[in-house]
């Protein structure tokens, strides 16, 4: 049996039922049990599930995930140590944005698998990074009053202090 | 959903423009084989302050920013916690996150998890200001505990030789007020002027306390730690380089699962009071090598122990009674190596004094190499324990042939073997292959020799009953890459 799954741009992939189990709200569509919650819509089966929210580009690169772990559970819980294979931390890589544009689209498709992977490629790539090089990154701006600066010069001299004390 | 894609693309298209916009600009100046002038900066400000305000707005409604706060803590989580990365301290991570913008910072003061692990050094220095060290432990280190809202806290005390380190622990001890902090993982570094105080404490505070590791220093010499806990809730108990620990109350271990005990031994306090002690330290060597003594009145009183992990020999008391650890899974050994003979001939044998009826998992490690007499004599010494277990690991303990068959035939549940850390011989391969251990189905060979890798593979070649067994039941082969050229891994 094979679905057809229909980006946002209108773009068809045909996949196998193996590999669209693991998209939760294609599985949910296909089976019909969250089919009212309009995730996504199967009107025909002709016309396949519509992802509405999903670009080809990141459609495309998730349904290799899916492809890959068809047959095999993917790591969906544990701890912040957790080490993930190989694979798996190759095909996230480190470009913020699509690790970004990933878990946005495992979130909405209900992959918890692949959003735990994205999960641990932000931290990767965030980790050792200082707060403007963070703010640079990802776009983001300090809104902080004065007063909240000072407040945390203060504390942060004192962390540092204890934390290589002389 | 549409109208924020419509956004975005909108955006997009302005950041596309101001691109052109600015590369125009630089091909206009550049032209002009002049240096770029005053009028070039203010038109070229402009347009990277556009810029700018663009790719803000453009990641304040597809960016990090709109992940759910469910989905931007889970980020943090492993950010701050995972222990890889340089430097590694949570704290460090954690105040990165919290100065990065306002939302973050709520995100970080308002997560009580994220302020549950504390790893407090004392003053290392002579010349510290003590009073200042104070000051700012109780200014910093009281503000992040209430942060932790009555969350069971982890912390770690680091080392000091400082003579005043008991003013700065003293302080740390008086900021955790029972009533109000949890302490559930307690680390503390000791050095002999602190002994008193944190024995005090533990009798004392820390009614809830499951997770206790003591650890002194390596330096000669004998420690004796009198450990008399408030608790009654600890789970793991492990002590490295305390020789002995002397207990007050030996009910207090009664729900103890796990005893990790490096260079350590644990006593009843009547008992070292007696003659334990005593004879422990007349046999000499005890001091140097911090064995571990079996205290049958000790272990007695473990009823729920599930994992024992004791480094050194672990030896048994003249006149000690049997005991039986009827919950205990895990046996851990560990030796340092160097071993002859006649240690082993001294003291009742360990293993016929403490029963283990329901031991699973048996890990036997050297840190050295072993000569094979002794590696025989350990082999021997495991007899009475082999019969339940399913895993037994043997690491830089490689027995003869013969004593390893014996064992492995007691070894009747025996499923799988992990042997390695020397050279494995074709006979000792062909004993792993041995058509007579029909449960044993999982065969590993970590960090071997390459010379026994070769011999592996001759064996895997031939066509005997023991090539196919081996075949059969071989898993995993680590050849160790610094000990014979290049190494290699197969499975």
């Amino acid at each position: 049996m094979s679905i057809t799954l229909i980006s946002k741009e209108g773009a068809q992939f045909l996949v196998s039922k193996p590999v669209a189990d693991r998209i939760g709200v294609v599985r949910d569509c296909a089976y019909g049990a969250d089919f009212w919650l309009g995730y996504a819509v199967a009107t025909d089966d002709s016309m396949g599930i519509t992802l509405a929210n999903v670009t080809s580009s990141i459609l495309s690169k998730i349904l290799v995930w899916c492809e890959h772990y068809k047959d095999m559970e993917p790591l969906v819980d544990g701890d912040s140590n957790m080490e993930f294979p190989e694979w798996d931390m190759a095909y996230i890589g480190h470009d913020m944005n699509q690790i970004l544009f990933v878990l946005e689209a495992a979130d909405y498709l209900h992959i918890p698998g692949l959003l735990l992977l994205a999960c641990k490629g932000i931290a990767d790539v965030l980790d050792g990074r200082n707060p403007r090089g963070i703010c640079d990154l990802l776009g983001i701006v300090m809104d902080f009053s004065h007063r909240q600066e000072v407040d945390m010069d203060k504390e942060n001299g004192y962390w540092r202090w204890f934390l290589h004390p002389t | 959903m549409d109208d924020k894609h419509a956004l975005r693309s909108q955006i997009k298209k302005e950041i596309e423009l101001l691109d052109v916009a600015q590369r125009r600009l630089e091909y206009k100046y550049q032209s002009a084989s002049k240096p770029l002038d005053a009028r070039y900066q203010r038109e070229s400000g402009y347009i990277q302050a556009s810029l700018k305000d663009a790719w803000t707005r453009l990641h304040a409604i597809t960016g990090i920013n709109t992940l759910p706060d469910e989905l931007l803590l889970d980020i943090m989580q492993r950010v701050v916690w995972q222990s890889h990365g340089a430097p590694y301290n949570p704290h460090i991570r954690l105040r990165q996150l919290q100065c990065v913008c306002k939302h973050w910072m709520a995100l970080c003061l308002g997560t009580a998890a994220f302020w549950t692990k504390f790893d407090l050094p004392l003053p290392t220095n002579g010349s510290s200001n003590i009073g200042l060290h104070v000051a700012r432990l109780d200014n910093g280190f009281s503000k992040a505990l209430t942060r932790s809202k009555g969350l069971p806290i982890s912390l770690t005390v680091r080392p000091s030789n400082v003579d005043y380190n008991q003013t700065a622990l003293r302080k740390i001890l008086e900021i955790i007020r029972p009533s109000d902090v949890q302490v559930q993982s307690l680390k503390v570094n000791l050095t002999p002027i602190m002994v008193m105080t944190v024995a005090f404490a533990l009798a004392q505070q820390f009614s809830r306390l499951e997770d206790l590791a003591l650890v002194g220093e390596t330096l000669p010499g004998s420690w004796r730690f009198p450990l008399a806990l408030r608790t009654t809730t600890l789970k793991r108990l492990r002590a490295n380089n305390l020789r002995l620990i002397v207990l007050d109350l030996p009910s207090s271990l009664s729900r103890v699962e796990a005893l990790h005990f490096d260079n350590s031994t644990l006593l009843e306090g009547r008992r070292a009071a007696e003659d334990v002690e005593a004879w422990i330290y007349a046999s000499g060597r005890y001091q140097d090598r911090g064995d571990f003594v079996l205290d049958a009145a000790v272990l007695q009183k473990l009823p729920n122990l599930r994992s024992l992990r004791i480094r050194n020999q672990a030896i048994a008391f003249p006149h000690s009674d049997v005991v039986s650890l009827a919950e205990l899974r895990e046996l851990s050994l560990v030796f340092t190596g160097g071993y002859g003979r006649q240690v082993f001939a001294e003291g009742p044998p360990f293993f016929q004094q403490v029963q283990f009826p329901k031991l699973k998992s048996l890990r036997v490690q050297s840190e050295q190499g072993t000569r094979s007499g002794t590696a025989d004599q350990i082999i021997d010494s495991l007899h009475p324990i082999v019969a339940g277990v399913t895993s037994i690991l043997l690491h830089r303990i490689i027995p003869s042939p013969e004593h390893l068959k014996m064992l492995l035939l007691r070894a009747t549940d025996l499923k799988e073997l992990d042997i390695g850390g020397g050279e494995i011989s074709a006979e000792l391969m062909r004993v792993l292959g041995d058509p007579m251990l029909k449960h044993l189905h999982t065969v590993k060979l970590t960090d071997i020799e390459k010379r026994s890798g070769a011999i592996l593979e001759q064996m895997l070649s031939q066509p005997t009953e023991e090539g196919r067994q081996l075949s059969r039941r071989w898993h995993m082969r680590v050849v160790h890459s610094s000990r014979k050229g290049a190494g290699s891994t197969g499975t």
